[in-house]
């Protein structure tokens, strides 16, 4: 078995097509051993022979190996990563993804139970928050094309919902651009009062930003920038360690 | 066919004899057991699924582990890791059309706030090969537990639909079809999906189908069909023209 998978690893973009006799010399097995796993392979629908040349290239049954892992969702990929943040920060760790003009929070993990009952304890997974006053939706805007955050934050009521809330859309649109640069996104007491976040994206395999993390403190007092110089860096590395278990590479950005 | 059934259900329907390693069999199997629905599982399952003892499930699932395609979650259980795509993004990384599909899928999202994807024929099914799941309303719910790797009954869903019809292979029931190429399909990917996709076809190369899915009741047909059919289309024409002049190819990636 351990061969076999080793057969499947060869094949990459730069040598999509190998014969027996390579693959039989690059992983030191017999030509025979080789050409059982191949038709083993073959058989199963991973490999494939090219008719012209003989040799073998990969076949689809290739791509729905990963099928479980593209299934999962996003929120099974993020939640050992947003765990983590939760447990080391003490915080509350939350992932987002847009949906409209509202964030739709895909999971939520408490770092410690809160003694005051926290304002913002009634998120739950599932939640829709509206993305102009919260941290993670601040992210999913500015990372959009502009024509659609233009459009979407057209549409946006930018109700007050606390002393803090922004509610020009001039103001938002600057704050945004310092958001895309800066790649962290601060909510200050945007959503409620005694409530402070900070978010940073999360890319799929194409690069585009497609989700948030977010981490809230709420309870007690709150200063958005001690969160900021707290916790900015295990932010910045859970986004980017969910970036790369969905999928996105480094090296492509 | 038969390589689906060889590798979805019990090893034992798969080929048999002494030009088979049976080992790699069941540890494929065993990984193709990790699925949207059943995304963890534990040894007694996997076991009882391969029709072998929990030892023997043990060694698979370790050799797996070892080889970093399976991963441990909590309670002593198991999880695809990331190397199980592997496979998959190097078959995707070695067709052309797929990888110039890729900016002009991004871009179709982009436009659009719709998931955008590509599809291509395996036998009577559809396979889709790439998702990218939009932002705007319903998407994300829409799109839950789909993803490269998808697997329908081609009929099922519009861009198997498109493929169809470019096979020649729609005599019977009178199909989808616009005059413009453009394929609307509802319910098929999940009931409330309402799939647009078209037909790419190049020289030398598998056909391929873009699809953009939206929720059914978040667009009429008629909305569907105009601004991102247009959108659709447009995207199809690029890819469909040959790839050799590189000023076409920066008219794409802009």
């Amino acid at each position: 078995m351990k061969r076999g998978l080793a057969i499947l690893a060869e094949f990459t973009p730069e040598r999509p097509l190998l014969g027996i006799a390579e693959l039989a010399e690059r992983l030191d097995m017999s030509r025979p051993t080789t050409h059982r796993y191949v038709s083993t392979l073959v058989s199963l629908g991973y490999l494939e022979q090219e008719d012209a040349s003989r040799k073998y290239r990969l076949a689809l049954g290739a791509v729905e190996l990963g099928a479980g892992l593209n299934a999962m969702g996003l929120c099974m990929h993020a939640r050992p990563h947003l765990h983590a943040l939760a447990h080391r920060s003490g915080q509350t760790a939350e992932l987002a993804v847009l949906d409209g003009r509202e964030i739709l929070v895909l999971d939520r993990v408490r770092g410690r139970p809160t003694r005051r009952s926290g304002t913002r304890e009634s998120v739950r997974a599932g939640s829709r928050l509206p993305a102009y006053c919260t941290a993670m939706g601040k992210v999913l805007l500015a990372y959009l094309p502009a024509p659609a955050q233009k459009r979407l934050i057209s549409e946006m009521a930018l109700t007050r919902r606390s002393l803090r809330t922004i509610t020009s859309a001039t103001a938002l649109d600057d704050q945004l651009q310092d958001v895309a640069s800066e790649g962290l996104a601060v909510e200050d007491e945007e959503l409620l009062e005694g409530s402070c976040a900070i978010a940073a994206p999360v890319r799929d395999e194409s690069g585009d930003v497609t989700a948030a993390v977010g981490l809230v403190a709420c309870g007690g007092h709150v200063d958005a920038e001690e969160i900021v110089e707290h916790y900015e860096g295990p932010v910045f590395a859970t986004a980017r360690r969910v970036s790369r278990r969905i999928g996105w590479r480094e090296d492509e950005e | 066919m038969e390589k689906i059934a060889a590798s979805m259900v019990a090893p034992d329907s798969a080929p048999a004899g002494n030009r088979t390693s049976r080992s790699l069999v069941y540890g494929l199997t065993l990984l193709r057991q990790f699925t949207a629905e059943q995304p963890v599982r534990g040894i007694a399952e996997l076991a009882e699924i391969l029709n072998v003892s929990r030892p023997t499930a043990h060694r698979y699932a370790s050799t797996c582990l070892e080889l970093g395609y399976l991963e441990q979650a909590p309670m002593r259980r198991y999880r695809l890791a990331r190397r199980a795509a592997e496979p998959g993004l190097a078959l995707l990384g070695s067709l052309p059309l797929v990888r110039r599909a890729q900016p002009v899928l991004r871009e179709l999202r982009r436009r659009s706030g719709r998931t955008a994807s590509l599809a291509t024929l395996d036998g009577a099914d559809v396979l889709y090969l790439q998702r990218l799941c939009g932002f705007a309303p319903g998407q994300y719910e829409l799109d839950r537990g789909l993803g490269a790797g998808t697997r329908r009954p081609a009929r099922h869903t519009a861009a198997g639909e498109a493929l169809l019809a470019r096979s020649g292979e729609h005599t019977h029931r009178p199909r989808r079809i616009r005059d413009d190429g453009l394929v609307v399909v509802d319910g098929g990917l999940r009931a409330d999906a309402r799939g647009l996709a078209v037909a790419i076809q190049t020289p030398g190369e598998r056909t391929y189908a873009i699809e953009a899915t939206v929720p059914a009741h978040a667009m009429s047909v008629g909305d569907a069909t105009g601004e991102l059919g247009d959108a659709l289309r447009a995207a199809a024409a690029v890819l469909q023209r040959r790839p050799a002049a590189p000023r076409a190819t920066q008219r794409v990636a802009s």
